[in-house]
């Protein structure tokens, strides 16, 4: 598919996934979250002043995410939309990338980087001293949304309503975190530190902010996020190219 | 011969214990308007999928332009789709949308959305989003969005189901000026047998998943024996039916004729007799006959 193609479609669909008043609100809320959490406390390092905006801005990212964007595929196929989509000259997987990008990708990329990029202004001293490490957080943050959207687009494309597609969304995510919570808690009391370097590995954010701060991490800690993320796109792609039908 | 722009043979499709399709064999010959007929729950909007390539199907084969539409999408590089339910993304106005899509097909965005909105009569109505058009409108977006490609194939999905009569009958005449202009090969699905007589070159008859006949409207139509009218004084219009010859009962407020002789060219002209004295008539429908009725009388 041509890169012409690519972007008409992904402009056709991203009109829909970032649709105002919706994401405009959320883009306003986290960029004025982000400037008010670097405003109102010291911060002398880049990674952990990024990583203090994109804590919030992760949850907020993960629940739009959640709701409007993979929920949204579900509305997409109950609609009769998918099969619009479906009928242009696109392979499934063209299609597939497309609806990545435009709904996972894009807003993850526009809602995480706004409160970023206020915040490098209002920091301009502290980010410019170390503006790698400041794109790296994001970059681990990034990562980490792209794993909830991944999730979320697979449980979208096999539910069959908006509403019961959002739900198991909200649980998956939340399981996740809890999991990692009980792991971080239950690793001191049975005296198992693997499992509290697996519930820091969770969330690369924090194994990377540990790495910036010149913890010891381990190399699996660092792949196991982009791994997981490797293996959903890729039960995404086998998913949509090999089993799904639109309604 | 005309070659044929679809060819689909032995195609079978299940969804879970159902069979939707059962061994479906037909063809759309190139520059005919096909219709596609059959009661609801035949199998026409699954054929229509799976021949789009926007199904897998279970067996069986499937070419559109000589290539297999589900693993090659250039198959679809010339072939609009009009959906039973006109849907299309409301974000955008409908000009817009047109022009992305015109980009997708690799056409020309200023004059084939231009060409496709004033052909499809969305002319004054395409600044508007979607959602804001009247049903008629929509059909006519998600038509104009159809031809957006300059498609050599047409397929519409029921294109009049939501329609009140006056639409109807003129997106009926807009499929057969496309054929008859732009030599555009159409394929038009149907429950209503009075529609596809209007337009269709071919008919393709679907009962339970089976395509039970294919040919003319004339060989094909005349071998389905049972058809419903629905009409203003069913009991007059039975006893009418009756002096001409045509075997037929009330049933509620509809005639049930059969056609048994002559086939359907003898009822359309009984009705129309009955019309121009004066008998209302609002319908006239197939009533799906059983199945071993109809391949009884397949061509």
């Amino acid at each position: 598919m041509g890169l012409r193609r690519f972007a008409s479609l992904a402009r056709i669909d991203t009109s829909d996934s970032l649709r105002p008043p919706g994401f405009d609100l959320m883009l306003l809320i986290v960029s004025i979250l982000g400037a008010a959490l670097v405003a109102i406390q010291p911060l002398t390092q880049p990674h952990t002043a990024a990583a203090i905006i994109l804590n919030p801005t992760l949850f907020a990212t993960s629940i739009f995410l959640a709701l409007r964007s993979a929920g949204g595929i579900t509305g997409l196929i109950q609609s009769g939309l998918a099969q619009v989509y479906m009928a242009y000259p696109v392979s499934r997987i063209q299609l597939l990338l497309v609806l990545l990008a435009s709904r996972i990708l894009a807003p993850a990329l526009a809602l995480m980087s706004a409160p970023l990029l206020v915040a490098a202004v209002i920091l301009y001293p502290v980010v410019s001293s170390d503006p790698e490490s400041y794109l790296v957080m994001f970059s681990a943050y990034l990562g980490q949304a792209i794993l909830y959207g991944l999730a979320f687009t697979l449980i979208s494309l096999r539910a069959r309503s908006p509403g019961t597609a959002t739900i198991a969304s909200i649980t998956f995510y939340f399981a996740y975190i809890v999991s990692s919570i009980l792991m971080a808690t239950l690793s001191p009391a049975l005296r198992e530190p693997l499992l509290g370097e697996l519930a820091d590995a969770m969330s690369l954010y924090v194994v990377v902010n540990r790495y910036l701060s010149g913890a010891t991490v381990d190399v699996w800690q660092l792949a196991l996020v982009p791994s997981l993320v490797a293996i959903l796109f890729l039960a995404v792609v086998a998913y949509f190219t090999r089993r799904f039908e639109p309604v | 011969m005309p070659g044929q722009v679809l060819r689909v043979r032995g195609v079978s499709k299940r969804f879970g214990r159902h069979k939707a399709l059962d061994s479906a064999t037909m063809h759309v010959p190139e520059g005919s308007i096909t219709g596609l007929l059959g009661p609801n729950g035949a199998g026409k909007t699954t054929l229509i999928r799976v021949s789009l390539g926007l199904l897998r199907r279970d067996s069986g084969e499937v070419e559109l332009f000589g290539r297999d539409p589900l693993r090659d999408p250039r198959a679809r590089e010339r072939v609009g789709v009009v959906f039973e339910r006109p849907v299309l993304p409301d974000a955008l106005p409908v000009k817009v949308l047109l022009e992305h899509a015109a980009r997708i097909y690799g056409r020309d965005e200023a004059r084939d959305v231009e060409w496709a909105v004033k052909v499809s009569g969305l002319a004054g109505y395409e600044h508007k989003r979607f959602s804001e058009l009247s049903a008629g409108y929509k059909q006519r977006a998600a038509i104009a969005h159809a031809l957006i490609a300059r498609p050599h194939f047409l397929v519409a999905d029921e294109p009049t189901s939501n329609l009140d009569p006056v639409e109807r009958v003129k997106i009926l005449n807009l499929l057969v000026e496309l054929n008859e202009s732009e030599g555009m090969t159409i394929m038009v699905s149907s429950h209503i047998l009075a529609e596809l007589l209007r337009v269709a070159k071919s008919v393709v008859i679907m009962s339970r998943g089976r395509v039970v006949s294919q040919g003319s409207p004339e060989e094909v139509i005349g071998g389905l024996r049972s058809v419903r009218i629905r009409a203003k004084e069913p009991e007059a219009l039975r006893a009418f039916l009756e002096s001409r010859g045509v075997e037929c009962r009330v049933s509620g407020l509809n005639v049930v004729a059969r056609l048994d002789t002559g086939g359907a060219s003898k009822l359309l002209r009984v009705l129309a007799d009955a019309v121009s004295e004066g008998y209302r008539i609002y319908s006239v429908d197939m009533i799906e006959p059983g199945l071993e009725e109809v391949l009884g009388n397949g061509s």
